[in-house]
């Protein structure tokens, strides 16, 4: 199936590892709780988490020191439910920096809630195609002073050659471990249960060599280690991939659902860690190449 | 395994707590020092609200000595971003208001809301000797008003202020009360109009005057509390800030424990909590007029452990040193010298740019919590909560019965290293020139920044989910001391230890070398003024710094003392006077050494000793002295090897009270010694333990260090029961071990010179042996099993014998030892425990289940990943050497008016039958076969029920207060059993033995023959009832002697 990876977090690496310069972080409504800033959210850790610091929601901007290309996000390890999300703001012009948001002449608002009440991750490709974005906004709807988000992540989802092949663990799979015991007559005493991340095995189907070396999607023309230039995929996706978390959907929908199947499709993500190491890819045939990538993955 | 009640067992409905005795809220770890200017209090509840004040001047000051905050009249602490206060709330404020003078209107808690219209104020000065309970306040018509009480508390006196306030009916009452005096009786009837954005002062009214006193502790629930709760965090403050409980003639109460009222309004006897502090799952009556209501405190996880399927929870916390400056600031608070255009250092000492400004006295910790990464996380409820916990794994502490001192329990924590943006660990980590995310992984900059972790704290919480989805973790906390901490391969291992470690052959040793010497020769006899060297200098008589080298070591002038030189224990007195820096040697030949013929030479070492009591046992009016265990103890782990005070329970009262355990068992056992070598302190406290019978183990969930007798547990009902139901399916493993037996003992005591080896029987004077001469025949074990005491702290021959026959009956028979497993759910056990073992297992001759096998527990150890704990124990028997009959009071030697020793019910008359003990030295005289035992009312209750019966099945159709005759009671054995039963519903809840002997019986007349321990009896009530017979009541008995005062136990013949 067509899936798509999100793996390249520019809210991370434009605050937290300056990727192109100074990305900016204010807030132009409400306030962040103490020790639960916006920041917490980007940083890649799950130990630490945005709340905002009263009834009064929260709309944080965020500046980055020049476009960047952008078409989705995806949130993981949150307490929201169905009646609370993120509304996300974002404007194709690339000048205005100092402006009212709401008077730019380009602006998208998209709001994003989670489809049920598990606190499983979220996330949208907000459009097929990519946004040259300079700033965007992220408000909090309906959240109370307990809500939190703890990833998020925002950037280009990788569409190019991701085609996902079973076997992928499909995410209605029980996260939880359940212990048994019984007493020394026989009877059942308490269960326990403990969630415990699952083991995917990600596989990419299909690569010509020359796919390894494409640089067309837009995705791939970042910057890494300094350099900005249109990478490889083998090179984007080995790097992201074996250093940082990332997001998977194994499906974008197919051809002849509805709107709704669509977006229902791209709800089902996974946060995802490479489990111990990135394999190369591998000869499936004389000319074709699979891509099986091990990984640990969450969904709650 | 009940805990100490604390507000955690409230949590959830906790809106702020402000803790005295750990004002930066890090669990007591980091406390200010003494008058240290406080500019933070920072509140437990999870809100985490912070009282602040940023002017040096109005700061108030900590004292450290009474756990409270001290505020001078011109100090306040205020916090203004409480956002959720609620329409319902109790509130408990522990403070005393300091008369002044002044005309403001002196207030202790103050509430100035957003709105302007809801303020409130609490606590105040009614007149220069007199402080109130009133809460002034505005009710929904914006009209103020007050709810106080005619009861007042001292000026300067600390109270327990309460208020119950509710907002959100129009019919709504507002309650006050203090010290539990008159049952909420000042009340207001107005609807209060309550803000949920306020600001909260302490120790300023509204209209910004402050007050002179002190606050020890503030807390606000967001629920009216049930009776039960309001008493337990009522003992809870009690006990906590040990407040007083004596009136004075004073204008005002100054007992904080009043008896108050019960849910009816009837008045108490007295707080159910005046002399001991309230504990998990305790139970208490809360309304006797309305079929005895019962009402239970909050077990321990807030009973989350019971919950199937249940969501397990683990985290560790590390608290490490944390400058409490800021980096390159001189404003208060912070006081760093450091050049502020530098690159900021990371708060520790390893980093510190101007050392001579580090300081660690307002808080000094920084506390790292690493969560579990699998399985739940602390996600949204601590700002960082790594998902770093790989596994704890542990070696217990484990009893070793007749040793003195356990196994000691070490720990092993595994945490995964990852990449960090360095939030939780430097405060400049925004600032850096460099990306912290692509500069060193977290443990590697951890161990650069913070390489003096060795002693810090570190805690292990095991919990669970509960249903709420709220953490229930407090309970499960155990505590330890770091030891080491490597990285290796992106794993960071943290090995901790129990705090008896400290006293561990290379950590302490006692007592402390001196390092003096002599400076001038001594001869054979007293001398005066002798010269001291300090580390091979001569101390100058006129140099004040020398003379403080002199009275650091010994004393102050004309103190007194022993020391050794060479093989000799001197006494001295220290003459630091005039031109003096030297000690007087008053006398030679000390504690049985012998002195010198010989004069000492120059550079010979002076050792102060350490010792306790005399040399003889007697002073010099042949009475007996010394000191008992549980003080030289304390004074060995706490000032000897600088264990924490707060490990060891050395008070009466509270949860493993040494004085306690002393005083039930232990108060006759003294100890004479004196110590001039040093020597490890854990080694000598474990001889010592064994000689008078005593084990010293570490309690990680309490983190406290037990003192606990060898003796049997006083209050057989408390022993719980383990059988098949609770056992983990093929987890039990027996094991009989023969050498456990024991058939003679040595007890070697009167130790001849103090500086003689220890360990060998020529030193001793006395020898006493115990034999089971029976189980040495070739009819029975055919062989010697011999255990040897060098008992060289003792002096008296009573603490040989009673030792040696504790001993002799506990192991007279090969003990079992068995290990088997318990699901976290059946939380009953912890070490040193004892516990009746019934098992499929354990047999009798013909095979039969036995009933019951007392054990004790030596050992426990969770395992949060199986959440189940691994049991060890081993059977805890005494012999039937002691056997008792129940009889009356007044016959023969147990009538008080005409017997020398009827407080312990020995029959003194008969001395064929019974010894001639006296409660402070039982075992004089012919002691053991057929004592008898009396039921006198004047003794301790502990020691006064011999039949005490616990319901097995309530049968039906019982009357509230039933009586059964002993007619009713059918029982396959024993006669005479009478009893009252309470019943609820027709249900028998509870018994009571009526027929225990009574005054006016006879011998002859004896109640209970034939009864056994654990025998299960049915019983009815021939009265009609109305609803049918009633029938259908089982009872479990419960026989036995219950004796105090170093009593062995009893048997019931």
């Amino acid at each position: 199936m067509s899936g798509a990876m999100l793996v390249e977090n520019e809210l991370h690496h434009g605050y937290w590892r300056k990727k192109s310069g100074a990305t900016t972080i204010t807030y132009q409504a409400g306030a962040a709780a103490a020790g639960h800033g916006f920041e917490n959210c980007i940083d890649e850790n799950a130990g630490t988490t945005f709340k905002i610091a009263n009834s009064t929601q929260v709309r944080v901007k965020i500046l980055f020191p020049s476009s960047l290309g952008m078409n989705g996000f995806a949130i993981y390890a949150h307490n929201l439910t169905r009646d609370q999300g993120v509304a996300i703001k974002y404007s194709t012009n690339t000048n205005n920096t100092t402006g009212d948001f709401e008077d730019d002449g380009s602006v998208y608002t998209h709001e994003y809630k989670p489809t049920d009440n598990l606190y499983r991750p979220f996330g949208a490709m907000w459009t097929d195609n990519n946004f040259s974005v300079r700033y965007l906004t992220i408000e909090t709807i309906g959240w109370t002073t307990e809500s939190y988000i703890s990833i998020m992540s925002a950037g280009q989802w990788v569409t190019s050659h991701i085609d996902v092949t079973a076997p992928f663990t499909p995410p209605s799979f029980a996260p939880y471990e359940n212990t048994i015991k019984r007493n020394n007559k026989g009877n059942p005493l308490l269960n326990d249960v403990r969630k415990v991340p699952q083991k995917l095995n990600i596989k990419l189907n299909n690569f010509s060599e020359d796919d390894l070396e494409d640089t067309t999607d837009t995705a791939f023309n970042t910057r890494i280690n300094g350099e900005q230039k249109a990478w490889p995929m083998i090179e984007y996706l080995g790097y992201f991939l074996s250093r940082y978390p990332f997001f998977v959907m194994y499906t974008q929908g197919v051809s002849g659902e509805t709107d709704a199947q669509i977006k229902a499709d791209r709800n089902k993500i996974y946060y995802c860690t490479i489990d111990k190491s990135l394999k190369q890819p591998s000869y499936a045939s004389p000319t074709l190449l699979n891509w099986s990538i091990n990984a640990i993955g969450y969904i709650e | 395994m009940s805990q100490l009640f604390t507000p955690y067992h409230l949590y959830d409905n906790l809106l702020l707590w402000l803790d005295g005795a750990d004002p930066n809220a890090n669990d007591g770890d980091g406390v200010p020092v003494q008058d240290k200017p406080l500019y933070q209090w920072v509140d437990k509840s999870q809100n985490k609200y912070v009282f602040e004040q940023n002017t040096a001047a109005d700061a108030p000051t900590y004292d450290l000595a009474n756990k409270r905050l001290a505020f001078d009249g011109t100090e306040h602490l205020a916090c203004a971003n409480i956002d959720n206060f609620p329409q319902v709330f109790n509130m408990y404020v522990v403070a005393s208001i300091t008369y002044t003078a002044s005309t403001a209107t002196n207030v202790v808690i103050s509430c100035d809301s957003a709105d302007t219209e809801s303020d409130w104020t609490f606590v105040q000065e009614k007149d220069s000797d007199e402080i109130e309970p009133k809460f002034t306040f505005q009710d929904v018509n914006d009209a103020t008003q007050t709810a106080t009480s005619s009861v007042t508390v001292t000026n300067g006196a600390p109270a327990i202020f309460e208020l119950l306030g509710d907002g959100r009916y129009n019919n709504s009452i507002q309650y006050v009360d203090v010290n539990n005096a008159n049952n909420y009786g000042g009340a207001e009837a107005s609807q209060i109009k309550l803000d949920n954005d306020v600001v909260i002062n302490l120790m300023k009214n509204i209209a910004g005057e402050e007050t002179s006193g002190t606050i020890y502790e503030v807390l606000i629930f967001d629920a009216l509390l049930s009776r039960h709760n309001r008493w337990a965090i009522q003992g809870y403050l009690k006990h906590k800030y040990n407040l007083s409980i004596s009136e004075t003639s004073a204008a005002g109460l100054t007992d904080v424990m009043q008896a108050g009222r019960d849910n009816n309004q009837d008045a108490l006897a007295v707080h159910p909590y005046r002399n001991n502090p309230p504990l998990t799952g305790a139970t208490k009556l809360v309304n006797a007029a309305n079929n005895n209501e019962e009402e239970t405190l909050n077990n321990i996880y807030q009973n989350a452990h019971k919950l199937s399927p249940r969501v397990p929870m683990q985290y560790v916390r590390l608290s490490l040193d944390f400058c409490d400056n800021a980096f390159g600031s001189n404003t208060f608070p912070s006081g760093c010298t450091a050049d502020a255009a530098g690159q900021p250092c990371f708060n520790t000492r390893e980093t510190c740019q101007a050392l001579q400004a580090y300081r660690l006295d307002s808080s000094g910790k920084r506390q790292y919590i690493f969560s579990q990464e699998m399985g739940d996380r602390l996600t949204g409820v601590e700002k960082h909560a790594h998902s770093a916990l790989i596994s704890v794994s542990s070696a217990p502490t484990e009893i070793v019965p007749t040793k003195g001192i356990s196994l000691r329990s070490n720990v092993t924590i595994k945490l995964r290293d990852f990449m960090s943006t360095d939030t939780d660990t430097d405060d400049h980590a925004a600032s850096r020139s460099y990306i912290t995310t692509d500069q060193g992984s977290y443990f590697e900059k951890f161990l650069a920044r913070n390489p003096h972790y060795v002693g810090r704290t570190v805690e292990v919480f095991d919990g669970y989910v509960a249903y709420d989805g709220s953490i229930q973790t407090q309970d499960g906390k155990k505590k330890y001391i770091i030891d080491s901490m490597f990285l290796d391969r992106d794993v960071l291992t943290i090995k901790c230890k129990d705090p008896m470690t400290l006293a561990d052959e290379l950590k302490a040793k006692i007592p402390k070398p001196s390092g003096f010497s002599l400076a001038e020769s001594l001869n054979t006899s007293t001398h005066n003024h002798i010269n001291l060297k300090k580390d091979d200098i001569s101390l100058v008589g006129s140099s004040s710094s020398d003379k403080a080298l002199v009275t650091a070591e010994f004393g102050a002038d004309n103190t007194t003392g022993f020391v050794r030189i060479n093989d000799e224990i001197l006494g001295y007195r220290v003459d630091v006077s005039g031109s003096q820096a030297a000690l007087d040697i008053t006398s030679r030949n000390q504690w049985g050494t012998k002195g010198n013929t010989e004069a000492y030479d120059v550079d010979d070492s002076i050792q102060k000793c350490l010792f306790f009591g005399t040399y003889t046992g007697l002073d010099d009016n042949d009475n007996v002295v010394g000191e008992t265990i549980n003080n030289v103890a304390y004074e060995m782990l706490v000032t000897g090897a600088g264990v924490p005070a707060a490990a060891c329970n050395n008070e009466t009262g509270g949860i493993y009270s040494w004085v306690d355990e002393k005083t039930n068992w232990l108060d006759t056992f003294k100890i004479n010694m004196i110590l001039s070598e040093p020597k490890e302190v854990n080694k000598q406290l474990s001889q010592l333990g064994s000689m008078v019978g005593v084990n010293f183990f570490y309690d990680d969930l309490s983190s406290q260090i037990v003192m606990r007798a060898e003796t049997p547990e006083i209050t057989t009902d408390s022993i719980v029961r383990v059988t098949d139901d609770h056992i983990v399916e093929d987890s039990y493993k027996l094991i009989k071990a023969d050498k456990d037996r024991i058939s003679r003992v040595y007890y070697y005591y009167n130790l001849r010179n103090s500086t003689d080896d220890k360990d060998k029987p020529k030193s001793f004077k006395n020898l006493y042996v115990n034999i089971d001469s029976d189980s040495e025949t070739d009819f029975e074990y055919a062989k010697e099993s011999n255990k040897v005491i060098y008992g060289w702290g003792v002096k008296d021959s009573s603490v040989a014998t009673s030792v040696s026959q504790r001993i002799l009956n506990r192991f007279k028979k090969t003990p079992i030892s068995c290990s088997f497993k318990l699901d976290a759910s059946y939380d009953q056990l912890s070490t040193g425990d004892h516990f009746y073992l019934s098992t499929r297992h354990i047999t009798d001759i013909y095979g039969e289940q036995k009933i019951q096998t007392e054990m004790q527990v030596l050992s426990t150890e969770f395992d949060s990943k199986k959440q189940q704990f691994l049991i060890k124990a081993k059977q805890f028997r005494f012999g039937t050497l002691n056997r008792g009959r129940v009889t009356a009071n007044d016959i023969g030697g147990f009538n008080k008016a005409n017997a020398d020793n009827t407080s312990e019910g020995f029959n003194s008359l008969n001395n064929t039958n019974g010894g001639l003990g006296t409660e402070q030295s039982p075992y004089l005289g012919v002691r053991s076969t057929g004592s008898f035992i009396s039921n006198d009312a004047n003794r301790a209750a502990s020691s006064r029920t011999f039949i005490s019966a616990s319901v097995v099945a309530g049968g039906q159709n019982f009357n509230n207060t039933s009586t059964i005759v002993a007619a009713e009671v059918t029982a396959d054995q024993g006669t005479g059993l009478t009893l009252t039963a309470t019943a609820v519903g027709g249900v028998v809840q509870s018994v009571a033995v009526t027929s225990n002997p009574a005054t006016g019986s006879n011998l002859g007349d004896a109640s209970h023959l034939n009864y056994f321990d654990g025998q299960i009896v049915t019983c009815v009530d021939g009265v009609n009832n109305g609803g049918g017979a009633a029938t259908g009541l089982q009872l479990r008995l419960n026989v036995s002697a219950k004796m105090s005062g170093g009593q062995e136990p009893y048997s019931i013949v």
